[in-house]
């Protein structure tokens, strides 16, 4: 509203603006720009969010061989790893994973736990002891023409001694021949490891993190070489892999990769199938049937057979071996290329697999590609496992085991479903935009999640998703602060996991995409910004940029308040004050003046029995005086002048909004949780027609916690509502409504719907 | 990795409504994977559900609860401890267990203790939170460490 200074002479309110103190002159506003927090732009990383000119990353190839000891649960491996150094720097060392040292008997994951007496359980006692005698056996480390390599181990991590310093754009080549004992995964835990399976004594080996692996070198963190402690992942560089395993003669395997010699491994019919499995883009087709997998886990076939993968361009490589599988493929065509989606699972897993997993796949992959790109390799499989859901480049492990009796609740549907999309999503975050994981979970989970919440409701409407709307993050943004920290922690320091690197980042990138920059412009930015690093290795402010830059919306508030801030959404309406326009008439204003005086004269208990009185003035003439005919609420002459003065000199519009006679509400808001959010109204007229009104949050922008607005409406107010689409995570809502409105709780909003039910609990009863 | 779907998500929200400085409103979420797991563990069984066959719905044997619930999740108030009922329980297709309780202090007050250790002998990385509306709004969290604390 505008008003000209003589209208706002009219309107009968006083108007006074709060400005909060700013303490020792530092900047504290909440928009204040993210300068100091992220880092400066230069030539690897643009002020855009993009790749600079001069961005660069390092390349390592493994060729490795690979066998599997199915009777002592135990894999042995030989690779050649080629370390192509684009960077601009001369390298005197280079760094290696052994991810399974974690696993060793004197691991630094077991150390690290804290806890007292009362926090002892059975696993923590094992881990005090470990009796597992887990971890990488290296037995050689030699250079090309087989000479001793000079290295060192500490924990999870192994220094190559270079001979020489490896100069830019120079390739060194070594080998590593290594072993390790297999964990059992569900005793020991982990990612990756076998599952045995008495009734039929066979194993089912899920592996990942099997091989000594190049750190990253890179612009923002020199080698990543941070300790592998268990809880942030892995940080990879992309290669090509050539990899040959070999298992028993009856086992199936499923890897990384395209399989280069399926000719020699399958036979003819198998082949055919495959074959047919190109061509089907509706329905998987069997390559092992589970009359086949159930008749293969019954004999056990001596020799061993080598399976054959290929793999171009990915950042790590994962595979799983078992007798017990049953293998269907389909096609999903792409613009660009066709993809092979397949499943891998044994019997255990049906009925649910084979209607549900690779159809799942495919959706997760024409859903993901439309907010990102095409799949770019040629095929995504998902394994069947017990409980867990990991992921590999191409090839992911995911839970979701119907009972023995082949029965399955909703529940667990609808997980399986949810952990597939998960991690066949998971290609894309972070084994395409490959950011670090031992820095930064939510990279890769946050935004995985959110694409994850965006294909569930693709995949069936009302699919029930765990994470993604803004209500569901309520309760633990509203939680005790002293536990929470913000989303731009470490992996190792977070608390809460799964609602900090899962939960929270998703939900915001969700309201960035509902609320704060509409579906549009998102969705445009966050195309950019996975193609801008696909295949590359993106840093937070590569994201936070990419969304500001490719919408023209200045979100460093967001960033501030939701990724480095503990603090929630509570903004309440703490006062409502209403006005009507008074065009200062005097002569209806002496009448409303009149109505109100004998509104109150007229209520009072006294004056409605005096009503018949008969008075002494009335009886005596001789009482009367100038004031006895004077009537206070009558305009003189000399007011009307006056206000017809002041008449002339206003206006057309100013007449108009005279005219319009409109109803003025003017509100206080206090922004409670400390977070600033836009502020969305819902009025309800009187006439039960709504306005909505939606104020984006740079009215926040010169006061942080109180503001104050004037709204307009032709009708008067019944209601107001704040947030009535419950889009941005208001953690109090009893202070959202005018006149105040208590929600019910959890606890009555049942106790109230199963009242009814536990009344007649017992029909039979009643009868009687 | 996802713990979220179907792997242990490591938290449990309680939001606890306290009337007239008496009664006590709660409603407890956990994962419900979560609980069989733990459950499963500490008593050695396996707890399965059993499904409403007029709206499909899966819910436990009510007892199971009770059990637990008595031995991990007490309130008192100086020499009061509150007999807590619990009135109904639900799970939902996205695997949360909400177990809905009542129950009053026998003096009013404002001041009581909270013991609640669900769950973190067996899932160490469990942190229970607690939401309190009473004339304010409290918040604490629990886990494997800090197992009892006084509401005040």
């Amino acid at each position: 509203m505008n008003l000209s200074k003589n209208l706002f002479y009219l309107i009968t309110l006083t108007c006074f603006n709060v400005a909060i103190a700013q303490n020792q002159n530092l900047n504290y506003n909440k928009f204040k720009q993210l300068k100091e927090e992220i880092a400066t732009p230069n030539v690897y990383r643009t002020a855009a969010g993009a790749p600079g000119h001069q961005y660069y990353q390092n390349e390592a190839d493994y060729t490795m061989n690979i066998t599997l000891n199915d009777q002592l649960q135990k894999i042995t491996g030989s690779e050649t790893i080629k370390y192509h150094n684009n960077s601009p720097d001369r390298l005197e060392y280079l760094w290696i994973q052994l991810d399974q040292n974690k696993r060793a008997q004197n691991s630094d994951s077991y150390k690290i736990q804290t806890g007292g007496v009362n926090s002892l359980n059975t696993r923590s006692i094992k881990n005090m002891n470990p009796d597992f005698e887990g971890g990488f056996n290296i037995t050689s480390v030699t250079n090309t023409d087989g000479s001793v390599l000079s290295y060192t181990i500490h924990k999870t991590m192994m220094r190559i001694n270079l001979p020489q310093p490896l100069n830019s754009k120079e390739t060194f080549e070594f080998n590593i021949d290594w072993w390790y004992n297999i964990n059992n995964r569900l005793e020991i835990g982990g990612r990756s490891g076998y599952e045995y399976f008495e009734e039929d004594n066979n194993y089912l080996y899920t592996i990942a993190q099997f091989f000594p692996r190049m750190c990253v070198y890179n612009d923002t963190e020199g080698w990543q070489n941070k300790q592998f402690l268990g809880t942030g992942e892995f940080t990879l560089p992309f290669g090509d892999y050539d990899v040959s395993i070999s298992v028993p003669t009856d086992h199936i395997v499923a890897a990384t990769g395209e399989l280069v010699n399926a000719k020699e491994i399958l036979n003819s019919e198998q082949l055919d199938r495959l074959e047919k499995a190109r061509n089907s883009d509706k329905e998987p087709v069997f390559i092992v049937t589970e009359k086949e997998a159930i008749k293969n886990e019954k004999g056990v076939k001596k020799g061993l057979k080598k399976w054959h993968f290929k793999a171009e361009n990915v950042r790590d490589f994962g595979w799983s071996s078992s007798r017990k599988f049953i293998w269907d493929a389909m096609v999903v065509r792409q613009p660009s290329k066709d993809v092979l989606a397949m499943s891998f699972y044994p019997k255990e897993g049906n009925p649910l697999w084979e209607q549900y997993s690779t159809k799942t796949v495919a959706h997760t992959l024409k859903s993901y590609s439309k907010f990102t790109f095409d799949y770019p390799y040629p095929v995504a499989i998902s394994v069947h496992t017990k409980w867990i859901g990991m992921e590999y480049p191409m090839i992911c492990f995911n839970g979701g085991r119907p009972d023995a009796d082949g029965t399955y609740s909703k529940r667990t549907k609808y997980g399986m479903i949810g952990v597939i999309i998960h991690e066949v999503g998971h290609n894309y975050f972070p084994m395409i935009i490959n950011s670090d994981e031992r820095q930064w979970t939510w990279m890769d989970e946050g935004l995985n999640t959110f694409l994850q919440y965006l294909t569930e409701q693709e995949f069936e409407k009302g699919y029930p998703s765990r994470r993604g709307p803004a209500y569901k993050i309520v309760n633990y943004m509203k939680g005790d602060k002293n536990r929470i920290s913000p989303i731009m922690t470490n992996s190792e320091s977070i608390h809460q996991f799964g609602n900090n690197a899962y939960g929270k980042p998703a939900t915001a990138m969700n309201i960035l995409r509902e609320t704060i920059m509409g579906r549009e412009l998102f969705d445009y930015a966050f195309k950019i910004y996975s193609n801008r690093w696909m295949f590359k290795h993106p840093n937070p402010e590569d994201l936070f940029r990419s969304l500001e830059d490719a919408s023209s919306i200045d979100l460093d508030w967001f960033w501030r308040g939701w990724f480095y801030s503990t603090d929630h959404v509570d903004i309440g309406l703490e006062s409502v004050k209403y006005y009507r326009m008074n065009d200062q008439n005097p002569v209806s204003n002496k009448e409303d003046k009149k109505l109100n005086f004998e509104e109150v004269y007229n209520k009072d208990i006294s004056n409605q029995r005096n009503k018949e009185l008969d008075t002494y003035r009335e009886n005596d003439k001789g009482l009367e005086d100038f004031y006895t005919s004077y009537d206070p609420f009558k305009a003189t002459e000399k007011e009307i002048k006056k206000y017809e003065d002041f008449r002339a000199k206003l206006n057309k519009d100013e007449i108009k909004i005279i005219k319009d006679n409109s109803h003025f509400y003017e509100i206080n808001f206090k922004n409670i949780g400390g977070l600033v959010m836009p502020i969305i109204l819902d009025f309800t007229l009187s006439d039960n027609t709504h306005k909505y009104v939606k104020i984006p949050a740079e009215i926040w922008k010169t006061n942080n916690k109180d503001i104050s607005k004037m709204f307009a409406f032709e009708k008067s107010v019944k209601q107001i509502e704040l947030d009535p689409y419950l889009e941005t995570a208001d953690t109090d809502r009893s202070n959202n409504f005018w006149p105040e409105k208590i929600e019910p709780s959890k606890f009555e909003l049942y106790k109230y719907k199963n009242r009814r039910d536990r009344s007649s609990s017992n029909p039979m009863k009643k009868k009687k | 990795m996802n713990p979220a779907n179907i792997h242990e998500t490591y938290v449990s929200v309680t939001e606890i409504q306290l009337k007239n400085n008496r009664d006590l409103e709660i409603s407890i979420e956990l994962t419900a994977h979560d609980f069989e797991y733990a459950y499963n563990k500490e008593y050695n069984t396996t707890i399965s559900t059993r499904i409403y066959p007029e709206n499909q719905k899966e819910y436990y044997n009510e007892k199971i609860l009770f059990r637990y619930l008595k031995k991990h999740f007490i309130i008192n108030a100086q020499t009061d401890t509150v007999s807590l009922k619990i009135i109904g329980h639900e799970i939902n297709l996205e695997g949360t267990l909400s177990i809905y309780i009542e129950g009053s202090f026998k003096n009013t007050t404002r001041d009581f203790n909270i013991y609640n250790d669900m769950l973190v002998r067996q899932l160490p990385n469990q942190q229970n939170i607690v939401n309190l509306k009473s004339d304010k709004n409290l918040s604490f969290t629990f886990n494997k460490n800090i197992k009892s604390h006084e509401f005040k």
